[in-house]
Parts: structure tokens; sequence; C-alpha cells
């Protein structure tokens, strides 16, 4: 009834359709709660765990008994920035002093500062498409799925899996990752967006809005998932095209994704406390 | 024990690439290490040993990779069936044949990779490096591609002489 080549050309359109179908099904749920992913990351993270625990320490090796010719630049060069941080820290403890006692004339609810839980990154991303790290604490140490990740430079990203005692956790410059976020001066809303080498990019932000490089961006708290006012980047590049409502504005991170170690996981009930 | 020595390379390659690779400066852009293993497999392997090392291949990548599940799945399927088909036509044994379809392989995957974020993920955005990282992974590919073919192919031929050793009466991979 049919030729061979007939058959043979809607089978194969039955399996691109499928094909198309299945992953446009499982990309509007990217991360199920249940599956073979988690048995695979808790089968994998161990050995990463005890190769990156091994790297570090023949790395500390060299830095700390072969490589000391550059300590001694290293030494000038951060006296100098601890003299710098500690002008820097005198202003901030004015700014905090002041900021405390507004808040406590506005009758604003205080936050209570909860530890936050450090966790080591194990293993990172296989793919330079996607940006993801594995981090060795997991359910059994209070980590849950959609906890904000910090470290002291800023925003990390976001845990998107979690196993007993590994988590897996979308960075910020992932290209499904989004952040709302404003410019620290001039309060201009927009979204962070991954997706660039060692970039992000702002989008939505009006053209009205003055946006000048070196303007810091902060997380708004308006996406349910970050505390506002967590440090992310600082503007790197501004564009006004011709026409348009929006502006094009990069965002160069302060967390530096390529060398990152140490995390913190924020506990759910800080993360929920949100303004 | 085909299966399960493919299983353990893999294991061992993802963690190579998850954890010492990133940490080099120049191989910050590098393929995928299991594109080689589903090229030597479609090539010279039968479909009994190939599918389940490929479905174990794609259910390990999506787990750990930052996409949704079952896209490397689907790449790798696809990439299997495409090969094997090419087979048909390739003289598989020429070594510049071999560079080719490991490159092949990498852009494959690339396109898949690019096409989910245009059509499937909305608002994803393309990576501006995007053209570089599929230029940089097509020639690590071309480069380091047949070399991986080569070890696969000595250390499977071993594992072939061990298994007639242990194992007499067992019919090999192809059937044979």
């Amino acid at each position: 009834m049919f030729s061979k080549k007939m058959v043979m050309i809607a089978g194969l359109i039955i399996l691109v359709t499928l094909s198309i179908s299945v992953l446009s099904l499982s990309s509007r749920r990217p991360y199920p709660a249940y599956g073979p992913g988690r048995v695979a990351i808790a089968l994998v993270a161990p050995f990463q765990k005890i190769i990156v625990a091994t790297t570090r320490y023949f790395s500390d090796i060299w830095e700390h008994y072969f490589f000391l010719v550059t300590v001694v630049d290293d030494n000038r060069t951060l006296r100098k920035a601890l003299q710098q941080a500690r002008a820097l820290n005198h202003q901030l403890k004015e700014a905090s002093l002041s900021n405390e006692r507004l808040r406590k004339l506005f009758d604003l609810k205080q936050k209570m500062a909860q530890p936050l839980l450090a966790a080591q990154v194990v293993g990172k991303d296989p793919s330079p498409w996607f940006q993801t790290v594995v981090l060795d604490k997991g359910v059994s140490d209070g980590v849950r799925k959609g906890l904000p990740v910090i470290n002291p430079e800023g925003v990390v990203g976001i845990v998107v899996e979690v196993t007993a005692h590994y988590a897996k956790v979308m960075l910020i410059t992932d290209p499904n990752s989004a952040v709302d976020a404003v410019i620290q001066d001039s309060r201009a809303r927009g979204i962070i967006k991954g997706g660039t080498s060692g970039y992000c990019v702002l989008n939505y932000v009006l053209r009205k809005h003055d946006v000048a490089i070196g303007d810091a961006v902060v997380s708004s708290g308006m996406d349910g998932v970050f505390p506002k006012g967590l440090p992310i980047g600082q503007v790197a590049i501004t564009v006004k095209r011709e026409s348009g409502i929006f502006q094009d504005v990069t965002v160069t991170p302060y967390v530096d994704f390529e060398r990152l170690e140490e995390v913190f996981v924020v506990p759910i009930s800080q993360a929920e406390d949100r303004p | 024990m085909t299966i399960l020595f493919y299983i353990l390379v893999s294991l061992c390659l993802v963690l190579i690439k998850t954890t010492l690779i990133p940490a080099l400066p120049l191989f910050d852009k590098f393929y995928d290490l299991l594109i080689p293993i589903i090229i030597y497999l479609s090539l010279f392997r039968s479909i009994r040993e190939g599918i389940p090392i490929i479905l174990f291949f794609g259910i390990i990548m999506d787990s750990l990779c930052g996409g949704p599940p079952g896209l490397y799945l689907t790449t790798y399927i696809w990439l299997y069936a495409c090969m094997r088909w090419l087979s048909q036509f390739l003289h598989t044994g020429n070594m510049v044949l071999a560079a080719l379809a490991v490159a092949m392989g990498v852009v494959f995957e690339c396109m898949v990779l690019l096409g989910y974020m245009v059509i499937l993920a909305s608002g994803a955005i393309i990576p501006t490096d995007a053209a570089k990282t599929v230029f940089l992974q097509t020639i690590w590919a071309l480069t380091t591609g047949p070399v991986i073919l080569i070890i696969i192919d000595r250390a499977q031929k071993q594992l072939d002489i061990w298994r007639v050793h242990i194992f007499p009466d067992w019919l090999d991979g192809n059937g044979k």
C-alpha cells in the first residue's frame, strides 16, 4: 500500500515531532522533583568531591611553597587594598548606623540575621552552554529547591535540584536564569539574564532611565527568591538604540564564576523573609 | 562486560569534564567527551550494545547539565542514529573521516542545544560568544577526536581479547 520510502519519511517526521514535543514539555518544567537525575548526581558528586579536594590540596602546596615569588607583590597590593577597605569600612559603618536609626524611626521590622549555610563547589557543568555547579550540601543539611545561593561578592544562583547530600545550583550566568534587579542609584528595574560568557544582561530597563557605566546592580527582592539589596554586578555597557522603549544594559557580575569555590545557601526562613 | 566498560569510561570522562577541565585555561570551551564514544559505538559496535550505553550517557548528562531533562538524551539518540546511517557511506577506517565524524557530532550537538535555546527555552539568551564556542569545540574535536577514537578502539580490542579468554563461549558485540 505504501512504499518503503514513504514509510521511512513518515517515521522520520513522527520521530522529529516526538523529540520536539518531549523537549517542549520537559522545558516547561525543567527541574522535576523526582527522576533519575538525582540518582546520577548522587553517583557522580562524591567522586567530584574527591577529585576537587585532591586538586585543591596540590594547588595549595604549589601556591604556599613553590609560588612565593609573587607573594611579596601580592602583600604590597593587599596592604594598599586593606587601607582603602578600612576607610570604606568606616564610611559603611557610619551609613549602617544611620540606616539603623532610620529603620527604627519608620518602625520597620528588624530582620534577624541567621547563619548562612556554607557549601563547597564540587563540580561544574559538563556543558559550556549551561552554567550550573554542584554543591556538597543537600537535603540533610537543610538545602531545599529554590533557595538562593550567594557568596561574599554577591548573588551566585538558585538551587534547582537537591539530593540527600548534594545540590545543583543554576548560576545567574545560565541562559535560563532570571533575577529581578534594580540599578542601585537610579532604581531602574530590570531582569538580569545570563547567557553571555562571563557577563549578564539587564533586560527591560526603560530608555528614560539614566544608566552609567560602573553603576551597581542589586537584587530587587521582587522575584520572590533573592532577598532585597544583594549585590549582583556593575554596569559594563549601555546602548540606547534609535528606536524601542528599552535600552541594552550589560552587567559584569561581582562573583568570579571561574574561581567559585565556596558559597552560602540562604536558609528558607531568611529567603522567605522578604520586604 | 562491554556495557559496564563504557559506563565506567563515561563516568571517568564526566568527572574529568566537571572537575579538572574547567580549571584549565585553554579547555574552558572543550567539547563533550562522550561524543567520540557515541560515534565509535555507532560506527563499530552493535545496536544491542550501543542503545543501553547511549541511554545511560543521556541520563547522566541530563542530570548534571543545566538543560531540561531529555535534551542530551534526545541529542545522543539522534546523533547515534544519524552516524549509524552515515556509516553505510563512510569508510570508517579512515582517520580523516573519523576526525570529521567527531567534528560533525560536535556541531550537531551545538546546533541542537542552540536550537533548544532559540525555539523552546522561552526567554533564554543565545550567548554572544556562541559562534566562538562552536568554532573552538570543532577545532578541539578535529584535533583530539581521532586520538580519543584510537584509544577507545585499542581499549575495546583489548577488552574483546580478555572476554574471549574469560568467557570463550560468549558472542562478541557484533554477534560473531
